[in-house]
C-alpha cells in the first residue's frame, strides 16, 4: 500500500512538473514590443538588461511603449529572427535584405507592408530618406521596410600592418592601385617570411571590397553580374573585374603570398593584420578609417572608387513582423528608431558614464580603461547595424566631424550601379536560384582567394552554367533590364 | 460456447481490468506518453506544410496548397542523383564500419578483466561521442591544416586538403568512426555482458579456443542486437550528419562533390530562400523513405531469421 502511495504521490509530482507553466508574465498596461537586433561584437547580459530598464524608461515616459531587446549574433540573426517570426514573438526586426532579398520576404508573407503608416508618418521621418533607399524598401510599389541610414556602398583599400610599414618606410596612402600593392606585397613577402602576405578579409571572403570586381546583384537577382559601368548581364566569372582580380590572387597564392589555408580560415583578417600574423588584407571601406579601427595598422590609398551595387542600397532595414499583434505601436518604435537620438544613443552606445562618455569636445569616446576588446555593451564598438548612424554622437575615433554631412558627401559621390532601381522577380526561378547559389559557391571563394586558377576551371564552370540553364536565365533578365532601362 | 464467450469477454475486457488492477503503473506512464503525443505526434500534422506554399501570416492551415512543387526542389536540380548517392552511401559505409568496429572494441572491452582499465578505457572512446561536432572540425581542422596541420608538419608533406575532394570519402568515414564507435560499442558491450557465463563455460569445456568461443557464442549472441541497430541505422539512411558534412569541411566549395548531402543542400537552399515548405518536403521524403527501407529491411531479417525482426 505504502508502494502504491508513494507511486500515485510521484505520479502526481511529475504531471504537475510537466504541466507547470515556465514563465509567468506580469501584467502591465503598457504594449511590449520585441525588438530584434544583430550584433557584430559581444553584449554580456546585465549590459543588455541595464540598457533595456533604461530604455523601458525613456519609452513609458514618452512613447507609452515598452520593449524587449533581442541580441543575436549577426551569422545566425537570419536563422534565429526567421523561426521567431513564424509566431507573433517578434514585432520590430532588422532585415538582412544583402543575403536575402527584401521580395523573399515579401513573398514568404514575413513583413508588414508598411505603406499607409509611412505616408501618414512625420515630416520628420519621411525627409530622412533619400529617393533611392525608399526604393530599396519597396516590392511591387509597396513599403515593407526602413532602410539603414548609412553610407551606400563602399570603395576598396588595403589595410596593412603599421609596425611592419614603418619597418619598410612605406607610404601607405600612396598605394592607389593592386600593381603598387602588388610590388609592395612581393617586398613584404621578402622581409617577413614568417607572416602571411596576404590574409583574406574575413574567414575565406578574400574581400568584401566588390567595386574591385564587379557589379553584382543586379535586378536584385543572386546571379546576374556587370561590369562596372556596363549593363551588359554576365556570370561573375566572365566579368573582366573578376578575371583580372583573380589572375593578380592566384600569382600571389603560386607564390607563396597568400595563406595556404585561406580557405579554411576561420579569423578576421583585420584581426590577424592588427596582430601581425598577417600583413596585408583587402578591405571594403566607407567614410570610417580602418586604422581607426583597427589597431596597429595603416590603410593604403583608395583601390578603386565608391561604389554601390543594387543590392548596396537598403541592405539592412528595419521593419515589422507581419505577425505582430501591435502593428501601430510597433511602427512608433519603428519610426523613434530613425528619428529620436536620444533612443537611438541610448540603444547603440548603451548608458553614458558607463558603456561610454562625451568628451569636452562633445564626441563620444570609451570610458577609461575601457575598449573594444573589454566593453560589457558591444553597440558603441560595432554601431553599424543600428538603424540610424546618422542622429548619434560622433566617435572620437572617427575622422570626420559631421556623420551626416560625411554620409551626403559619400552618397553624392558614390558611383551607382545603372540598374540600381531594377528589380527582377525570380520567385518561380527558386530551383534554379538555389542551384546556381551552390554552384557560385563552390568555386567563388577558391578563385578569389587564388587557390585554383580561373583559366583552369573556366571551361567546366561554364558547362556546369549551361547545365543549369544559366544562360537561358540570364537571357530573359537582360531582355527584362534592357526593357527597364529603355523606360527610363 | 458459453465457455469460449465468456474468455472472449474476459480477454476483451482484460486489457481495462489491467488498468484498474495496476494503474499506479498506468498513471505513471501518463506524463512521459502526454510528452510523447506533444512533442512527436501532434507535430506529424505540420508534414502537411511539405504540401503547401507556406507564408508566415497565413500560418500552416491558411497557406495555398502546392501540390507536389516542393518535392520538385530535390529532384529538379543537377545536383538531385549527387546528393542522394553521396547520402545514401556514405550511410552504408558508416552503417557497415561503424557496426564491425564497435563489435570489436565490445568484444575487446570485455575480454579486460583489469577493472580500473577497463573502465578508463570506456570513458576514452565515449569521449568523441560527447563533442560538439563544431569543436570535432577544429580538432580535424588541427590535423589538416595546409600550413600548420599535424600531417602535413609530421610528414613533410604539402596537401591542401581542403581543396582536394578525393581524400575527403575517406576522411568522412574515419572522422565519423572516432566519433560515434564509443557509443555503439558501449551498447553492444552491455549485451555482451548480459549472455549466460555458462556458455562461455561449456565451450571451454569443449575445449573451445578464444576466437571460437567469441565466433560461437559472442557473436550469436549479440545477433538480436546487431539487427535492431542496423535496423535502426538504415531508417535514418537518407539522413546525414550535418556538422560532419557541412561544418568539419569548413564548408569549402572545391569539396562540394564529395561533401552535398541531402541535409546539406536542403539547408543552403533554405538559407537563401527560406522555403520552409521544401524543408518540410524534405524531410517528409527523407522519413517516408527510411520508413520504406526499414520495412524491406525487416521483411528479409523476417525471411532469415524471424526471431530477431522487429515486426
Amino acid at each position: 500500500m505504502k508502494k502504491r502511495v508513494l507511486a500515485a504521490a510521484l505520479t502526481a509530482a511529475m504531471a504537475a512538473g510537466s504541466l507547470a507553466p515556465a514563465t509567468v508574465s506580469a501584467a502591465d498596461d503598457m504594449v511590449t514590443l520585441s525588438l530584434w537586433i544583430p550584433t557584430l561584437a559581444t553584449y554580456q547580459d546585465d549590459a543588455v538588461a541595464e540598457v533595456e530598464t533604461a530604455a523601458n524608461e525613456y519609452l513609458a515616459d514618452k512613447y507609452g511603449l515598452q520593449v524587449e531587446l533581442e541580441y543575436v549574433e549577426i551569422g545566425n540573426f537570419d536563422q534565429a529572427s526567421n523561426l521567431a517570426m513564424t509566431t507573433d514573438e517578434v514585432d520590430v526586426t532588422c532585415v538582412l535584405a544583402q543575403t536575402r532579398m527584401l521580395r523573399t520576404f515579401v513573398d514568404n508573407g514575413q513583413l508588414l507592408d508598411i505603406t499607409d503608416y509611412f505616408e501618414n508618418a512625420s515630416d520628420e521621418l519621411k525627409t530622412i530618406f533619400t529617393e533611392e533607399e525608399i526604393k530599396s524598401s519597396t516590392v511591387d510599389g509597396r513599403m515593407y521596410g526602413l532602410a539603414r541610414k548609412y553610407q551606400y556602398g563602399a570603395d576598396a583599400r588595403g589595410l596593412l600592418n603599421k609596425e611592419m610599414a614603418d619597418e619598410m618606410g612605406i607610404d601607405a596612402k600612396s598605394i592607389t592601385s593592386l600593381d603598387q600593392l602588388e610590388e609592395v606585397l612581393y617586398e613584404a613577402h621578402e622581409k617577413f617570411p614568417d607572416v602571411y602576405t596576404v590574409v583574406p578579409q574575413s574567414s575565406s571572403d578574400m574581400t568584401w571590397g566588390w567595386t574591385l570586381i564587379a557589379d553584382k546583384q543586379i535586378g536584385l537577382t543572386n546571379y546576374a553580374y556587370a561590369d562596372w559601368g556596363s549593363t551588359e548581364l554576365k556570370s561573375l566569372f566572365e566579368t573582366e573585374g573578376f578575371k583580372e582580380f583573380c589572375s593578380y590572387t592566384n600569382k600571389w597564392y603560386n607564390d607563396g603570398l597568400v595563406m595556404p589555408d585561406a580557405l579554411s580560415n576561420t579569423m578576421e583578417g583585420s584581426t590577424m593584420v592588427s596582430a601581425g600574423s598577417g600583413f596585408c588584407a583587402i578591405c571594403h571601406g566607407d567614410i570610417e578609417a580602418l586604422d581607426a579601427l583597427y589597431p596597429n595598422t595603416v590603410e593604403t590609398g583608395v583601390l578603386s572608387p565608391g561604389r554601390a551595387a543594387s543590392s548596396d542600397i537598403g541592405n539592412l532595414q528595419y521593419g515589422i513582423s507581419a505577425n505582430s499583434a501591435h502593428p501601430d505601436e510597433a511602427f512608433t518604435l519603428l519610426s523613434a528608431l530613425y528619428t529620436d537620438s536620444e533612443l537611438a544613443t541610448l540603444l547603440a552606445y548603451g548608458i553614458e558614464g558607463e558603456h561610454y562618455v562625451i568628451n569636452e569636445d562633445g564626441r563620444a569616446d570609451y570610458p577609461e580603461g575601457m575598449t573594444a576588446e573589454n566593453e560589457p555593451y558591444g553597440g558603441f564598438s560595432a554601431t553599424a547595424p543600428y538603424p540610424n548612424y546618422l542622429i548619434l554622437p560622433t566617435k572620437e575615433s572617427a575622422n570626420y566631424e559631421n556623420a551626416k554631412e560625411s554620409v551626403d558627401e559619400w552618397d553624392a559621390n558614390v558611383e551607382t550601379s545603372p540598374a540600381f532601381g531594377f528589380q527582377y522577380d525570380t520567385s518561380d526561378k527558386t530551383d534554379f536560384v538555389t542551384a546556381y547559389a551552390n554552384l557560385e559557391e563552390k568555386y567563388e571563394n577558391a578563385l578569389l582567394t587564388g587557390s585554383i586558377a580561373l583559366d583552369d576551371v573556366l571551361p567546366q564552370i561554364q558547362s556546369e552554367l549551361e547545365s543549369i540553364g544559366f544562360y537561358d536565365v540570364l537571357e530573359d533578365t537582360q531582355a527584362a533590364l534592357d526593357e527597364y532601362l529603355a523606360s527610363k | 460456447m458459453e465457455a469460449v464467450a465468456k474468455a472472449k469477454k474476459d480477454k476483451k475486457h482484460g486489457g481495462w481490468k489491467n488498468v484498474f488492477r495496476h494503474w499506479e503503473l498506468y498513471a505513471m506512464m501518463l506524463p512521459g506518453m502526454i510528452y510523447l503525443i506533444i512533442n512527436n505526434y501532434i507535430p506529424m500534422a505540420g508534414l502537411v506544410v511539405a504540401f503547401k506554399k507556406y507564408n508566415y501570416q497565413d500560418g500552416i492551415w491558411g497557406s495555398a496548397w502546392t501540390g507536389l512543387s516542393n518535392f520538385k526542389f530535390l529532384f529538379g536540380t543537377r545536383d538531385a542523383w549527387l546528393i542522394i548517392r553521396n547520402t545514401i552511401c556514405y550511410n552504408l559505409v558508416f552503417i557497415i564500419t561503424g557496426t564491425v568496429f564497435a563489435i570489436a572494441v565490445a568484444i575487446i572491452l570485455n575480454e579486460i578483466h583489469a577493472k580500473v582499465s577497463k573502465k578508463v578505457y570506456q570513458v576514452f572512446i565515449l569521449i568523441p561521442y560527447l563533442i560538439s561536432m563544431v569543436v570535432v572540425s577544429y580538432i580535424v581542422y588541427a590535423f589538416l591544416s595546409a600550413d600548420a596541420g599535424f600531417i602535413n608538419k609530421t610528414f613533410g608533406t604539402h596537401i591542401n586538403w581542403y581543396m582536394t575532394a578525393k581524400y575527403w570519402p575517406f576522411i568522412f568515414v574515419i572522422v565519423n568512426l572516432w566519433k560515434n564507435f564509443g557509443y555503439n560499442s558501449i551498447i553492444y558491450y552491455a549485451t555482451v555482458i548480459g549472455i549466460d557465463s555458462s556458455l562461455y563455460e561449456a565451450a571451454v569445456v569443449d575445449g573451445a579456443s578464444r576466437w571460437q568461443r567469441i565466433w560461437h557464442v559472442t557473436l550469436p549472441g549479440l545477433r538480436p542486437t546487431i539487427i535492431t541497430l542496423t535496423l535502426l541505422a538504415i531508417g535514418r539512411i537518407f539522413y546525414s550528419d550535418f556538422g560532419l558534412f557541412y561544418q568539419v569541411t569548413q564548408n569549402s566549395g572545391l569539396l562540394y562533390d564529395v561533401s552535398t548531402t541531402i541535409d546539406v543542400y536542403v539547408y543552403k537552399g533554405l538559407m537563401l530562400l527560406n522555403d520552409v515548405g521544401r524543408s518540410a518536403a524534405a524531410g517528409f521524403f527523407q522519413s517516408i523513405c527510411g520508413f520504406i527501407v526499414v520495412l524491406a529491411a525487416n521483411l528479409v531479417v523476417n525471411k532469415i531469421d524471424k526471431d530477431n525482426a522487429l515486426f
